[in-house]
């Protein structure tokens, strides 16, 4: 369970966030969107202890990230995160990519890692691809090679930043399908994607960072025509063409 | 035209020529020995200057600066006269009394000055891993040490390997100093052969021919070893293009 209090973050003399309260119970799935810069991203880096913040706290089932000495280390792999730009480990095999923590973290012997690095690479439809190097996988399977690499460790949170900006619509698919199989094994997932689409098909909830300040968006359409952040207010305007309320 | 007339003979004379050969392994095996313990002063050292404690840092970057600033021979000096004078009488009685301790002064005074310049280059290819790398090593549950051990140092390695050469090289000529606390290495032996034989230039000749040709054969093997890395490397580079995307 992720419980974040109050958590605020100054960026480059710019506040990102502005006391952001969320909770995300087990088995809960909860879709992050907002515009660009919004600080999506720092929130999640937060949550995985990745980045101090300047004010709150933030805890993982019970244990604190934030305030605390070691960050993402206290969590031993229990937070998968799933990189933007994935972050595979350059100098290893796919392979060899998910089963370093397995193996060095979570004590497995190399052939119980492999076993299940294997698995997890044929669930992904990635079963030739465990002896290619990073850079000889597509932008799809890195990021699929890199989801992986975060299931291996069989995290209780998962956190996916834009899981599915490099995949064509049937892999979609199947990050969906595999979001609601996370669901089923009890994991809090928050995903941080552009894809609303996406985010209608596997979120129990969707929230929106805006301008600091987190906004609980219904996924009924109708009831987004009620909120009245700026951000919406002026997306609103640009599409009614009424330039007088864009500048206001 | 030359007046000089060269006299090799000393060459074909065993006893001159087991000193030359003698010598010659000593320097070979002093630089062996200070290049590795240096290797590992310099890691340790380099990891010291990026641990998240300033108590940690601090005094490291200090230690580095200290011996960057002070010639080699000093610290050969300082661990052949001055250590055995700073620890305990019986330790230091001891360490007089040991035949190899010239060696051992040596290779530590030797280390810690290749260690200090290595730790600069290690540091430096730590750093140029680039964040991301790190943030996923973090993320998933790696302790400092298994980040260092499984992630940068390979990483790193490939980059920092040609300047890794070059101090080894350096460390390789540097084993002359050597010849200030009487260890019998090439230059030691050249300067015994001189006081006896008076052929300055031909003994002179003879070590720097030994000298150049050992260090270039370092360069040479290091070089190879390095294109057959960078094969392997557009090797793959190459493999992208059989990739479906």
């Amino acid at each position: 369970m992720i419980d974040c209090k109050c958590v605020f973050k100054r960026l480059a003399g710019r506040e990102v966030l502005k006391g952001v309260d969320l909770r995300v119970t087990s088995g809960e799935t909860l879709v992050l969107c907002g515009p660009s810069g919004s600080g999506k991203t720092t929130l999640l880096r937060a949550i995985n202890g990745l980045e101090p913040i300047d004010g709150g706290s933030i805890t993982i089932d019970e244990r604190p990230v934030w305030p605390s000495k070691k960050g993402a280390r206290e969590l031993k792999g229990k937070v998968g995160m799933l990189f933007q730009h994935f972050n595979l480990f350059e100098h290893l095999s796919a392979l060899d990519n998910i089963c370093l923590a397995p193996r060095h973290v979570l004590g497995l012997t190399r052939g119980e890692a492999e076993r299940r690095a294997l698995r997890l690479l044929d669930d992904l439809g990635l079963a030739d691809k465990g002896s290619h190097h990073p850079s000889q996988l597509s932008g799809g399977e890195k990021q699929r090679v890199a989801l992986a690499r975060c299931l291996a460790m069989e995290p209780s949170v998962m956190l996916l930043d834009e899981p599915t900006s490099a995949l064509d619509p049937s892999r979609t698919a199947q990050i969906a399908e595999l979001v609601r199989r996370l669901k089923k094994d009890n994991v809090a997932t928050v995903i941080v994607s552009h894809d609303r689409q996406f985010g209608y098909q596997v979120a129990d909830r969707m929230v929106s960072l805006d301008f600091g300040h987190l906004v609980d968006l219904h996924q009924d359409a109708s009831c987004c025509a009620s909120l009245t952040t700026p951000l919406i207010h002026a997306a609103r305007a640009m599409r009614s063409g009424n330039a007088a309320a864009v500048a206001a | 035209m030359l007046q000089y007339e060269f006299d090799w003979s000393f060459v074909t004379r065993p006893q001159f020529l087991g000193l030359i050969v003698d010598g010659t392994l000593r320097t070979i095996a002093l630089a062996l020995l200070s290049g590795a313990l240096s290797f590992m002063l310099g890691a340790l050292i380099a990891i010291a200057r990026l641990w998240p404690s300033a108590f940690i840092r601090m005094p490291a970057n200090v230690l580095v600066e200290v011996v960057r600033n002070v010639p080699a021979l000093f610290w050969i000096l300082f661990f052949y006269f001055v250590l055995p004078e700073l620890v305990p009488a019986a330790i230091g009685r001891a360490l007089h009394e040991w035949s190899g301790y010239a060696i051992a002064a040596g290779v530590m005074g030797l280390a810690v000055d290749n260690g200090a310049y290595l730790s600069d280059i290690l540091r430096n290819g730590m750093v140029k891993v680039s964040k991301g790398q790190r943030d996923a090593a973090s993320s998933c549950g790696m302790s400092i040490w298994q980040e260092c051990l499984h992630i940068l140092c390979p990483q790193s390695l490939r980059t920092m390997m040609p300047a890794v050469a070059n101090r080894m090289i350096h460390n390789f000529k540097n084993t002359s100093l050597c010849v200030a606390i009487t260890l019998p290495e090439l230059t030691w032996a050249t300067q015994q052969i001189e006081s006896i034989t008076f052929k300055g230039l031909e003994v002179t000749l003879t070590a720097t021919i030994i000298y150049a040709v050992v260090s270039l054969s370092i360069a040479c093997g290091l070089s190879c070893c390095f294109r057959t890395r960078a094969q392997i490397g557009t090797r793959v580079e190459e493999g992208q293009g059989d990739v479906v995307r």
